[in-house]
C-alpha cells in the first residue's frame, strides 16, 4: 500500500526525528511512504486566528498537493483535524468543497491508521520502559495510541491521575498567555513526574515539545518521545533510547 | 481571591497571569468544577436516550432562530394578552432607562434580584442604586459576591471562588451575622442569607429576574432555580420585572419542554432543577399571590446582527448550562476571573464584540487554549 505522509510545521522545524521515525515505522510495516515535496502549514494557525482568507488559501495548497489517491497520514492528532475541517472553509457546491470532502475522507492521525492495519496493535517491537502517556486533546480521546503502546513488549503504560489535563501549548495561546499556559504545564508536569516515567509518550507534536521543554528545564531525565519513536525503537532492537 | 480591584480590560493579560499564580483560587476551582464535571457525567449516563434529547433540544432552538423576529411579535402579542407589560430595548442604556423608569413609577425604595447574566451584561444593578434604590441579590451565590463587590465569576456558580471562610467573613463584616455555632459550616451560612433575605423579600416593592425560556405561543415566562429565590422575588413583590435576550424564546411549551429536559441535565447534573416556574401574566382577579404588574423587557443588544450574520449566528443556540467553563482549563486555572465576563465560554468568542464592549476585553476569547474541549460538553457541539 502507498501513502502520502503530511508533516506538521512543527515536526519539520522542532522535532524532525519525530517525522524520521514516522517513515522508518511505515516502511518497516511494508507500506511505500511518499512525501509530496513543497509542503507548508495545514493552516491551522490562520483558522484558529480567525483568518478565513489565509486559512482558505493553505487549504487549497494542500488540496493540491495531496490530491493524489491513498490515504494521507500525519503524526499529529491536530494538523489531522484540520484537514478534516477542510470542509467548513468552502460553501458546499463549490469544486474546493467537494475536493475538501473527499481529502477529509482519506486522512489519518499516524496511530489511528497504524490501528488500523492488518496485524494491529502488536507488531513485535519491545522496548523495557516506563513509559507515561500523555493523551492530547487534540485526539479527541482516541485509544489508538494506549493500543499500540500496550502492545509494546516490556513497556509498562502509565496514566496519569487526570489524563484529560490540557498541557498548556495550545499553538497561538501559549505565546499570548505564556504565564497561563506555564500555570498549567506545571499541573501536568507534576503529575507526569509523580508517576516516575522514563519516557514521557503522546501522540502529538506540540504537546511533546512543551511538555518535553518542561521536564528539560525542572533537569529530569525523562525523555519526550512521539508514539513513533517509541515504536520504532522497539522495532529495531530498542536499546538506543537510554 | 477578590475579584474588586482595578479590573481593566486593557490590564487583561497582565491581571490574568497573575490570577493564576493564585494557588487557593486555584485549589478552589478545581474542586468546584470537578465536582460539576462528575455530577454532569454521572446525570448523563442514567440519562435514557440523551443523545435523542439533546437533539430535540437542538431542534426546539433552531425553531426558533430560524423565526426569531415572527415569534418575538407572537411572544408580545400572548403576553400582552395576559396583561404582561411588553418593552423593546435595543440596548443595554434603553433596557436600564426601561427598567429604572418601571421602578421609579411603582415607587420602589428596595429591589429584590433573581440570578440573571442579562442584568450583568447590561450593569442593571448600578443604574438603580444611582436612582436612589436599595438592589438585593437573593441567589446565595450572587449575594456573596454582591456583599464582595464583585462580579459572578460563573454562570451557574456566582461565588464559585470564594471559599466557605471567605462567606463566613463577608457576613460578619458587612451584616453583622454570625453562625449560632460560632463555626463555617455551610447550611447555616446559608440559614443566615435566608435570614437577611427573607426580610427583603418582604420590603421589596419590585422583584427583577432574568429569563431561562419564553413561550411564543402562550405569552409565558419559564425560569429555572434550585433556591426558591427566584419564585418568591416574582411572587412577594408588587411589580415582577424579566428581563430576557431575545434569543431565549421558544416556539411552543413543547419546545420548552425539550429544553427543559435537557437544561437542569447539562448545567449542574439534575434530571429537574428544584423549582421551575411557568409565568403568564400579572396576579389574576381569583389568585391569591402574584405580582399587580408584570413586565417582560425584550433586549437585543447586538443580538439581532449576530442573527443576521451567518457564521456567527450558531453561538445564539446556546442556553447557558455553563458546562464549557467546567471543562476549560485555562479557566481552572483562575486566568479568566480578573474580567468575570457576562458571557464567558465560547459565548465570548461571538457576541462580546457585538454585545458587551465594555465588559469584555477583546483579549479575553483568546484565553482558551483550544476549541477542543471547550466545545465538547455543549449538546450540540
Amino acid at each position: 500500500m502507498r501513502i502520502q505522509l503530511m508533516i506538521p510545521c512543527l515536526v519539520e522545524d522542532c522535532l524532525p526525528e519525530i517525522g524520521l521515525a514516522v517513515v522508518s515505522v511505515l516502511e518497516r510495516l511494508g507500506l511505500a511512504v511518499d512525501h509530496p515535496g513543497g509542503q507548508t502549514c495545514c493552516g491551522q494557525m490562520a483558522w484558529k486566528a480567525g483568518d478565513l482568507g489565509n486559512a482558505r488559501a493553505l487549504a487549497l495548497r494542500s488540496l493540491d498537493l495531496f490530491a493524489g489517491p491513498g490515504a494521507v497520514v500525519c503524526p499529529s492528532g491536530s494538523c489531522a483535524k484540520m484537514l478534516r475541517t477542510y470542509p467548513e472553509l468552502f460553501p458546499p457546491g463549490t469544486a474546493a468543497h467537494a475536493r475538501a470532502v473527499a481529502l477529509a475522507g482519506r486522512v489519518f492521525e499516524f496511530c489511528e491508521f497504524l490501528a488500523g492495519l492488518p496485524g494491529a496493535p502488536d507488531f513485535g517491537a519491545g522496548l523495557p520502559a516506563r513509559a507515561a502517556l500523555h493523551r492530547s486533546c487534540q485526539l479527541d480521546g482516541s485509544e489508538a495510541p494506549a493500543r499500540l503502546l500496550g502492545a509494546v513488549r516490556g513497556l509498562t503504560l502509565l496514566e496519569p491521575e487526570r489524563p484529560d489535563r490540557c498541557c498548556g501549548f495550545g499553538g497561538q495561546f501559549s505565546l499570548q498567555f505564556p504565564g497561563v499556559s506555564a500555570s498549567l504545564l506545571e499541573d501536568k508536569v507534576r503529575e507526569l513526574l509523580a508517576l516516575d516515567p522514563d519516557l514521557l509518550v503522546s501522540a502529538e507534536p506540540s504537546c511533546l515539545m512543551n511538555i518535553g521543554g518542561g521536564l528539560a528545564r525542572l533537569g529530569r531525565p525523562v525523555r519526550a518521545l512521539h508514539v513513533a519513536q517509541v515504536l520504532d525503537l522497539g522495532l529495531t532492537g530498542g536499546a538506543a533510547w537510554t | 481571591m477578590d475579584l474588586t480591584k482595578g479590573q481593566s480590560p486593557r490590564r487583561f493579560r497582565a491581571q490574568s497571569e497573575e490570577a493564576c499564580l493564585d494557588a487557593p483560587l486555584r485549589a478552589v476551582l478545581d474542586h468546584a468544577t470537578r465536582h460539576f464535571r462528575a455530577k454532569r457525567g454521572a446525570a448523563l449516563e442514567a440519562f435514557a436516550d440523551c443523545e435523542a434529547h439533546f437533539a430535540r433540544a437542538r431542534s426546539a432552538r433552531l425553531r426558533s432562530l430560524s423565526r426569531l423576529p415572527e415569534l418575538l411579535e407572537e411572544l408580545e402579542h400572548n403576553a400582552a394578552a395576559a396583561g404582561t407589560q411588553v418593552h423593546w430595548a435595543a440596548d443595554a442604556a434603553e433596557a436600564r432607562a426601561l427598567v429604572a423608569g418601571i421602578a421609579q413609577g411603582c415607587g420602589a425604595r428596595v429591589v429584590v434580584k433573581g440570578k440573571s447574566m442579562v442584568t450583568e451584561e447590561i450593569e442593571l444593578n448600578p443604574a438603580l442604586e444611582a436612582a436612589g434604590i436599595e438592589v438585593w441579590e437573593t441567589d446565595l451565590g450572587e449575594f456573596i459576591v454582591q456583599l464582595a463587590g464583585e462580579p459572578p465569576s460563573h454562570i451557574i456558580a456566582p461565588a464559585i471562588h470564594k471559599s466557605r471562610a471567605e462567606v463566613a467573613r463577608l457576613f460578619r463584616e458587612k451584616l453583622g451575622l454570625v453562625c449560632q455555632d460560632g463555626g463555617e459550616s455551610i447550611p447555616e451560612l446559608t440559614l443566615l442569607a435566608r435570614r437577611a433575605l427573607r426580610e427583603k423579600f418582604l420590603q421589596a416593592e419590585m422583584g427583577v429576574t432574568g429569563v431561562n425560556i419564553a413561550v411564543a405561543a402562550t405569552g409565558s415566562l419559564v425560569l429555572v432555580e434550585n433556591e426558591g429565590n427566584i419564585r418568591m422575588s416574582t411572587t412577594c413583590p408588587p411589580v415582577h420585572v424579566a428581563v430576557m435576550s431575545l434569543e431565549k424564546v421558544a416556539a411552543s411549551l413543547e419546545d420548552a419542554a425539550d429544553l427543559l429536559r435537557v437544561l437542569p441535565q447539562s448545567a449542574t447534573g439534575q434530571r429537574m432543577s428544584s423549582y421551575v416556574s411557568v409565568l403568564t401574566g400579572p396576579r389574576r382577579r381569583d389568585e391569591a399571590d402574584g405580582p399587580r404588574e408584570a413586565h417582560l423587557v425584550l433586549l437585543d443588544n447586538g443580538r439581532s446582527r449576530v442573527l443576521a450574520d451567518p457564521v456567527l449566528r450558531e453561538i445564539l443556540l446556546c442556553f447557558r448550562c455553563g458546562a464549557c467553563l467546567n471543562v476549560c482549563p485555562v479557566y481552572q486555572t483562575g486566568a479568566a476571573m480578573p474580567t468575570a465576563p457576562c458571557t464567558p465560554g465560547p459565548w465570548a468568542r461571538c457576541c462580546p464584540p457585538c454585545c458587551c464592549r465594555r465588559r469584555t476585553p477583546a483579549t479575553c476569547p483568546s484565553a482558551a487554549p483550544c476549541a477542543g474541549p471547550a466545545s465538547a460538553p455543549a449538546p450540540w457541539a
